[in-house]
């Protein structure tokens, strides 16, 4: 019920996991290689900080079964996405004219 | 009143309570993580509010490579822990012990590659001599974490101390450093002496602050883990349905540890 990796079959399951480890180590070697390319500080952590996202939401998604989770716990894993979301908000409204800056 | 002797049993440990339709400890590790979330998400808060305050930010003061290893150890260990559980739905105990094993080798990995970057901050050195020269380098012998007052406190104070200053890189934000063969600095002319530890500056508080806090979070996976693929098995042999709860449950907790870990990567080696 609330175990779906369980319906699984173990082949295709240690298959996905391989996938899955190869795409979480793409992730960081694309982060690496765009940290090193000459671009706009803006873009450059835009793009870094949007492969970190994906390879985050691989883990959350994939590993921790997030996307077959029962409604209750995603609920509160998005609750909790809302307010981090706003506890990261909050510095950059409030520094909004420095982050201009920051950004160009 | 004479007291009855009575077992009581927890409820829920491995059939999924009605209401959640979830086994108790299931719901309770995503409510933790939940306010983990939080207590990060305060301290990543606090970054940007320092990083974009801050008229300068000093660039690729970490070791990338070590940063980078890092990365694939926990991508590699949140493969094996899922692997464990997967084992034990498999009730092949066996490999669990080995896929769990292989999880807390690694993690005990990675925090050995983060003893040895944090090793490598306190044996560095920021220098600055009353001519105005700034240096950055390493003292001969490299000393831990050594200041001026302690070396000038000790019993027998050398004159003078030699220096090797760290080739010139680019995006450095430290003084101009003079790049070549050891230097020999008298020590009455040196007024600042300090390694590269929590008071060099916001980056490095920030720095030790956040990869520390992850790092205890790292050897709390380790004994949780750890205790699982020891003494805590022991638990397969008469309730296997809820030992193999207990390892997704301490999986899931071993996730979030590298979901941290995916952030701090680029935000501190990266950006």
């Amino acid at each position: 019920m609330d175990r779906p990796a369980q319906h699984t079959p173990p082949r295709s399951a240690a298959v996905r996991h391989k996938l899955i480890l190869l795409a979480l180590a793409a992730c960081t070697a694309v982060m690496v290689t765009l940290s090193l390319l000459p671009m706009a500080g803006g873009l450059k952590i835009g793009l870094i900080l949007l492969v970190a996202v994906a390879e985050a939401g691989l883990v959350a998604g994939v590993l921790m079964h997030l996307i077959e989770e029962r409604k209750l716990i995603v609920s509160i894993i998005v609750l909790t996405g809302i307010f981090f979301l706003g506890l990261l908000l909050l510095p950059l409204l409030a520094e909004a004219d420095h982050a201009r800056h920051f950004f160009k | 009143m004479q007291a009855t002797a009575h077992s009581m049993t927890i409820p829920h440990t491995v059939e999924p309570r009605p209401d959640t339709g979830l086994y108790n400890a299931k719901l309770g590790v995503w409510l933790f993580l939940a306010s983990e979330v939080m207590l990060f998400g305060a301290l990543f808060s606090s970054y940007i509010l320092l990083r974009v305050g801050a008229p300068e930010w000093p660039q690729r003061q970490l070791s990338i490579p070590l940063g980078t290893l890092n990365t694939f150890v926990l991508i590699l260990s949140s493969i094996s822990v899922v692997m464990a559980w997967m084992a034990l739905k498999g009730r092949d105990f066996a490999r669990f012990k080995l896929w769990q094993g292989t999880t807390v080798l690694l993690a005990v990995l990675f925090i050995t590659i983060k003893g040895f970057e944090y090793h490598d901050k306190f044996t560095h050195y920021y220098v600055q001599t009353q001519d105005g020269r700034a240096l950055t380098g390493h003292l001969d012998g490299d000393p831990f974490n050594l200041s001026l007052a302690r070396l000038r406190a000790s019993p027998s104070p050398p004159k003078e101390i030699v220096f090797h200053p760290d080739p010139p890189r680019a995006g450095h934000t430290e003084a101009a450093n003079a790049h070549g063969e050891a230097l020999k600095l008298e020590l009455s002319q040196i007024t600042k002496l300090e390694a590269f530890g929590p008071w060099r500056g916001t980056f490095f508080a920030v720095y030790f602050v956040l990869t520390g806090l992850h790092a205890l979070h790292v050897i709390g996976g380790i004994i949780v883990l750890g205790y699982f693929w020891g003494p805590g098995s022991r638990m397969w042999r008469t309730e296997p349905e809820r030992f193999t709860n207990r390892v997704e449950v301490g999986g899931l907790y071993w996730h979030f540890v590298e979901l941290v870990w995916i952030f701090l990567f680029p935000t501190l080696y990266l950006l």
